[in-house]
């Protein structure tokens, strides 16, 4: 690569004109300037330098403990420069100093001083000597619950800005984690996404670990096990993964870790983050793995053999392989009669089919096979028509459209709007645009159908409806009942061709091998005629009584 | 790993329901007439020994199979044959199918052309259901496998349904006399059934994908033409039960007028012609989809490749032009009677000759 | 390798979808298509519009190279009302709701065509309803030229009525139905009646099975339908030796044809009180199995009919018999078996003069003696008239209704 290339070189005023010699010596000052500033963090840096070269840091790592307390102070500083939020607290003890170390906001203060600080000051035995066990010094003198020692100097600090204190002292290198995390979060509160009507009304909230408790407090299971990984370059969010040890289908768990590990990415925020990165459709718009908003949701899908994948700071957990069954279900078709049960998920097939093809299927009729109608059906669209300006088309998508702005507006909008946005939207536009003739009653009624059906689906399911709907109004523009037809093809080829995790995402349906999942998928038979998990999910353990707890 | 994700094994089940979904196809539609034109007040009979043929062959079809366990008829047609004479045969199918698919193709869109539209080109409508039909062939055998069961379940009880509703019109007395008069017309039926039962030559490619189970696959493959039998037999024996024969003889499309005479007074259903339809496309796609698959999964075994979809995307093209080509009625014609020829000089004499001298080697090789 | 793939198939499946886009052949609004309810067919020179002069048929029509101007084709078009929050109600009372179209020609396409150049909105045949011919085309042509118009197109449906008509068929187009409806809609609606009235022939007569009829060499017969004044009614049959024209059949004959076919459920049989004498009696029939079976012995063939008939007694028209007496019931039940005797007799006495094979003689003798069917199936049309049946009727009266 390097062959063949020459450098010339030549010298500088002949590259610059002298008029620019003017402004170097701006720039030059300006760097003059930059220079000593810079000699002053390089003396820092330097001194920090000579501590750390007493000891060789491991690779990666960007510092380690010294005994020497103000040198780990000192280092402490420097790397938390300009984190104003971080607290310094020495204690005068016998024996020599200590140093705590918190995040102001993220610890417990009032715990802290009780447990930690006033044990502390209060002992009267003596800072065990360098070199010597200060573990067990720490053990036994200090109240606080939670104890951790760690080698690595950047997990420490990570556990420290995650709201634990760090306790040094002089003279060891040794350092202590106390937890003492606390800081202001919301309280467990009603699902907002997912309702239910006679279940259990607590839902996840933002904190990991209070969505952890959440699921132990409603089962005993030792086998129900948490693994708590960090995703996130930068944030080092801690993500959960939850299964069932003797349930799990054997290898999903380690895809699901494999894929999770992959995961490239400064900050993750949502868990939606995660759910992208991990699916490897990208450009699908069906989800690729289902939500789960309430634990008891959760917990239901993990007894079928699946993965749950909880991510600190959502309130939405992710469960993994779904399956189109699977996120067609919820939870009342569990807490009603198991016939009741059968016929509301039956309304929710029917409506996802509605809120799917209905516009395109008006369109096909309406504007292609009007032979379908009835005469007299026919002979009334056609008067209702026959007011309006638009070809049907247009019509329908325009209706879509203000359709979709109002959904838009009245998520984004504050509460207190949204009532007023509803009458604008429902009765100003509504009606006008139908008074005015621009927009038949009957399509109308067709989209709102529409959209009222599309909301009985769970919101990512919906929003992949949307786009299918447009599509397929777009193929019967084209060709009518059989364009439908062929968007239809399409997208059940794409749903059968749609993976998650292995589980093709609709071709599991009619599957003839699971077609006994039928029991607890388009049906749903009473609890004692259905004893078996979902094969689907490849559980362990078929039988859903009696397990042996291995 | 395991299966996690790839999952084109199958059972013998599903199997059988591949041979049902390629086999049951657009010939619902564009075959009766010419059956009954062959055949007669005896159509339904020539429809069920045509399946008992059929079905034997298709046993013997199993029965190299398992001379030549996970292998194909790439791999052992030319070590039966011999390399030269092998590799025509094989080509000899592939030939079939391919144009059978252009065939298929041709007649859907003169179907839903002259039913469904009035001005818009035949070519177009051609055009839409061979992309959805490569976009389907372009998947891996396992998304095609559950594509094939869910249009299986969905679409041929909806068939089944709509033309049930036909016995408002059904008069057993049209049938009469059950006893067909002219056996000669019922042999030269069994000749013109291939062309319903065509597509169960899919065994020879898939049967190294079926992994054995409980069910024999005998048994399986026999439910599959028994669930065949028995929808052609309907679809023949309603036409001819509301048209008479005659009546049948002189509609090109005998089903889609059978059905277009029902009337549900007092609903909005009207126009159930459009109704099958719908119930009938979905199916013809599955057919297509299957043949397509099928000539592209041969040549990649001929050209040892990884992938098939290369070919999918290099022979769909082709075939959509045989298929622009057949436009007029006679060519049509001409090319649905070659392929019929060809897939029955392939039921009748090659794959009998294959089992003889496959069992000739076998035993060879086990005196030697 | 993949990825090549990948773009290829992108752009292959792009073409696809928006190759199409350029044009979208087939849709047409449905207020932009005009929907032709009924057909009516007459001769030339006959179903003009009243005062309609020569000048203007002239102007309706078109030159035409080959054929004659042998037809007069009229359509009957829906007219669309703007409904909407402006005009609550709709049009006025009794507005008509059709316009009528014709034109002269020989092909019927062609003249369905020419006739575009009359209407604003494109043509659709859809939901037709009814088509109507005049007698006097029909002594003119045969039934299968005139109707191959109708089997041959998609568009068609196969419950469309035919009916046949001694008079003009324009003015049917034209006739005002008192019930507002459009006038197609209500003369296919009039047919629908035929389970509770024996005296309609309209049950398995519609296009589709004239269709049938035709394609297996057999009598067609179709409903014939009457207009006077405000009046219109289908009365009685026409028939047809194959497709030829054959003459009218009353009601009475229709009765007796549908008694012996079995397609009617609610028909009201009259016959004269055996206890008081120069008194009647009805009889509402519900339930009614036939079985008209063949026989050939030697080369004689004929047929015999058994016919069960239930139904409730629903009028007595004079002084009252004793219903409870079970003597009376069986004679009335005998008097009801005697009439439909009569009527059956009757039926086939009139078709047999006629000649048109009304009663499916020739196809049950196909179905169940083929053999026979093969030898006399050239000599039928003069077999038929000779064929000799053998009646027993079987009346049971159920119900009395609910007064003695």
């Amino acid at each position: 690569m390097h062959q063949g290339k020459t450098l010339n070189f030549h010298k500088l005023s002949t590259a610059i004109p002298s008029a620019a010699l003017a402004a170097t010596n701006e720039r030059l000052k300006a760097l003059r300037q930059l220079t000593s500033e810079g000699a002053k963090i390089g003396r820092d840096i330097s001194r920090l330098a000579a501590d750390l070269r007493k000891v060789a840091a491991p690779q990666q790592e960007p510092f380690i403990f010294t005994s020497d307390l103000e040198t780990n102070e000192r280092l402490l500083r420097s790397i938390l420069r300009d984190c104003e939020d971080v607290i310094y607290r020495t204690l005068a003890l016998k024996g020599g100093r200590a140093l705590l170390v918190y995040v102001h906001g993220m610890t417990d203060e009032a715990g802290l001083a009780k447990f930690v600080i006033q044990p502390l000051l209060e002992c009267s035995v003596t800072i065990p000597e360098p070199g010597a066990d200060i573990e067990s010094y720490i053990q036994q003198h200090i109240y606080a619950a939670g104890i951790q020692f760690i080698e690595q100097p950047s997990s420490i600090i990570g556990e420290m800005m995650g709201g634990r204190t760090l306790l040094l002292f002089d003279g060891h290198a040794r350092v202590a984690l106390i937890g003492t995390t606390q800081f202001a979060k919301r309280n467990v509160g009603d699902s907002k996404t997912e309702g239910v009507v006679r279940g259990p009304h607590e839902a996840f909230n933002e904190t990991l670990i209070d969505n952890i408790a959440l699921l132990r407090r409603r089962v005993r299971d030792p086998n129900l096990k948490i693994k708590i990984l960090n995703v996130g370059d930068r944030s080092g969010t801690r993500a959960a993964l939850a299964y069932v040890s003797n349930l799990v289908k054997p290898g999903l768990l380690e895809e699901v870790e494999k894929r999770i590990a992959a995961v490239s990415t400064d900050i993750v925020l949502t868990s939606f983050k995660i759910e992208e990165l991990i699916s490897k459709h990208p450009w699908s718009p069906f989800p690729q793995a289902e939500v789960a908003e309430r634990p008891d949701t959760l917990l239901n899908a993990l007894y079928g053999g699946r993965v749950g994948i909880m991510v600190d700071g959502t309130p939405l957990a992710l469960v993994v392989p779904a399956t189109f069954l699977s996120m067609m279900q919820a939870t009342d078709d569990y807490t009603t009669q198991p016939l009741g049960g059968m016929l509301i998920r039956m309304i929710r097939y029917l409506s996802s089919f509605l809120a799917v093809y209905l516009p395109a299927l008006y369109i096909s009729v309406v504007s292609f096979h009007p032979g379908m109608l009835p005469t007299t059906l026919a002979i009334s669209i056609a008067e209702l028509r026959s007011r309006t300006p638009f070809p049907s088309i247009l019509e329908a998508f325009g209706m879509i459209i203000i359709l979709e702005i109002f959904q838009e507006a009245i998520i984004r909008l504050p509460q207190r709007m949204v009532t007023a946005a509803s009458v604008v939207g429902g009765f100003v536009i509504g009606t006008t645009v139908v008074e005015a003739g621009l927009i038949n009653p009957l399509l109308v009624v067709v989209v709102a159908m529409t959209a009222i059906a599309s909301y009985t689906a769970s919101f990512d399911f919906a929003v992949g409806f949307r786009v299918v709907r447009i599509f397929t109004l777009l193929a019967a523009s084209v060709l009518g009942l059989y364009g439908t037809l062929l968007a239809l093809l399409f997208t059940t080829v794409h749903l059968c061709a749609l993976r998650s995790f292995g589980e093709s995402v609709l071709g599991g349906l009619f599957d003839i091998t699971l077609l006994e999942d039928w029991k607890d998928g388009i049906v749903r038979v009473p609890l004692k005629l259905n004893r078996t998990r979902p094969k689907v999910y490849g559980p362990q353990d078929r039988t859903r009584a009696g397990d042996d707890g291995g | 790993m395991g299966n996690l994700e790839r999952k084109s094994k199958m059972s013998a089940l599903q199997l059988a329901v591949v041979l049902v979904t390629t086999c049951v196809g657009g010939q619902i539609i564009l075959a009766p007439n010419e059956l009954i034109m062959a055949a007669g007040q005896g159509a339904w009979v020539s429809i069920i020994l045509g399946g008992m043929l059929y079905y034997t062959v298709s046993l013997l079809c199993i029965k190299i199979g398992e001379y030549y366990p996970q292998e194909s008829l790439v791999e052992f047609f030319p070590r039966i044959f011999g390399k030269g004479i092998g590799l025509a045969l094989t080509g000899w199918l592939w030939v079939t199918y391919f144009i059978l698919y252009a065939v298929i193709l041709q007649g859907l869109s003169r179907v839903i052309g002259l039913f469904m539209f009035d001005r818009t080109p035949v070519e177009v409508i051609g055009a839409g259901m061979a992309a959805v039909t490569v976009y389907c062939a372009l998947q891996d055998w396992g998304t095609i496998l559950r594509v094939l069961q869910l249009l299986m379940f969905s679409s041929v009880p909806m068939l089944v349904g709509i033309w049930l509703l036909t016995f408002f019109n059904f008069l057993p007395e049209n049938l009469l006399p059950l006893w067909p008069l002219d056996f000669k017309g019922v042999v030269k039926g069994i000749g013109i059934s291939w062309g319903m039962f065509s597509g169960y030559e899919v065994i020879l490619l898939l049967l190294p994908l079926v992994y054995r189970g409980k069910i024999a696959f005998a048994w399986a493959v026999g439910c599959a033409f028994g669930c065949m039998g028995f929808i052609f037999v309907l679809v023949v024996v309603v036409a001819v039960g509301v048209l008479t024969v005659k009546g049948a003889q002189n509609v090109p499309y005998p089903t889609l007028i059978v059905i277009r005479g029902v009337e549900l007074p007092g609903t909005f259903i009207e126009r159930l012609e459009n109704y099958l339809l719908v119930a009938w496309i979905p199916i013809v796609f599955d057919t297509l989809a299957m043949m397509l698959y099928f000539v592209s999964e041969t040549c990649r075994r001929w050209l040892k490749y990884e992938d098939h979809r290369p070919f999918v995307l290099l022979l769909a093209p082709a075939a959509f032009i045989l298929n622009v080509v057949l436009d007029t009625a006679k060519l049509y014609e001409q090319a649905g009677k070659l392929t019929n020829t060809m897939g029955l000089v392939f039921s009748l004499f090659v794959i009998p000759l294959a089992y003889i001298l496959a069992r000739i080697k076998r035993r060879d090789a086990r005196d030697g | 390798m993949m990825d090549r793939l990948r773009k290829l198939l992108c752009a292959f499946l792009l073409l696809v979808f928006v190759l199409p886009l350029a044009g979208c052949w087939d849709r047409r609004e449905l207020q932009e298509r005009n929907l032709v309810l009924a057909i009516a067919l007459d001769l030339a020179d006959e179903g003009l519009k009243p005062g309609q002069s020569q000048e203007t048929v002239k102007a309706e029509t078109f030159v035409q190279p080959t054929g004659s101007k042998r037809y007069r084709l009229s359509l009957q078009i829906l007219k669309y009302e703007a409904k909407g929050a402006g005009s609550k109600g709709g049009g006025g009372q009794g507005a008509r709701k059709t316009f009528v179209l014709s034109n002269t020609g020989e092909s019927l396409f062609e003249m369905v065509r020419d006739m575009l150049g009359q209407s604003s909105r494109a043509l659709y045949f859809e939901h037709m309803q009814v088509v109507i011919i005049s007698e006097a085309v029909l002594r003119q042509t045969n039934l299968a030229p005139i109707l191959d118009f109708f089997f041959r197109d998609a568009e068609m449906r196969s419950r469309i009525r035919v009916y046949a008509t001694p008079g003009q068929a324009r003015p049917l187009l034209e006739f005002k139905p008192p019930t507002g409806e459009p006038g197609g809609i209500y003369l296919n609606n009039i047919a629908r009646n035929h389970v509770k009235n024996a005296h309609i022939g309209t049950a398995r007569t519609d296009l589709g099975h004239i269709i049938q009829a035709l394609d297996n060499d057999a009598d067609v017969i179709m409903p014939r339908i009457d207009i006077q004044d405000e009046v219109v009614k289908i009365r009685g049959l026409a028939v047809f030796r194959r497709d030829r024209f054959g003459g009218y059949l009353d009601e009475y004959a229709v009765q007796g044809i549908r008694f012996v076919r079995g397609t009617e459920r609610g028909a009201i049989i009259t016959a004269p009180c055996p206890v008081h004498p120069g008194e009647i009696l009805a009889l509402e029939l519900v339930k009614h199995e036939t079985k008209l079976t063949p026989h050939v012995a030697g080369d004689d063939i004929y047929f015999t009919l058994d016919i069960n008939m239930t139904g409730n007694l629903s009028e007595v028209h004079g002084a009252q018999p004793n219903t409870y007496d079970y003597k009376n019931k069986d004679a009335l039940e005998q008097a009801f078996a005697q009439e439909v005797l009569a009527n059956v007799s009757y039926a086939v006495r009139q078709s047999q003069t006629v000649g048109c094979d009304t009663l499916y003689f020739g196809s049950k003798l196909k179905a169940h003696e083929p053999e026979t069917w093969k030898r006399v199936k050239e000599r039928w049309d003069e077999i038929y008239p000779a064929i000799s049946l053998y009646t027993s009727v079987n009346v049971r009266i159920r119900n009395i209704g609910v007064h003695r």
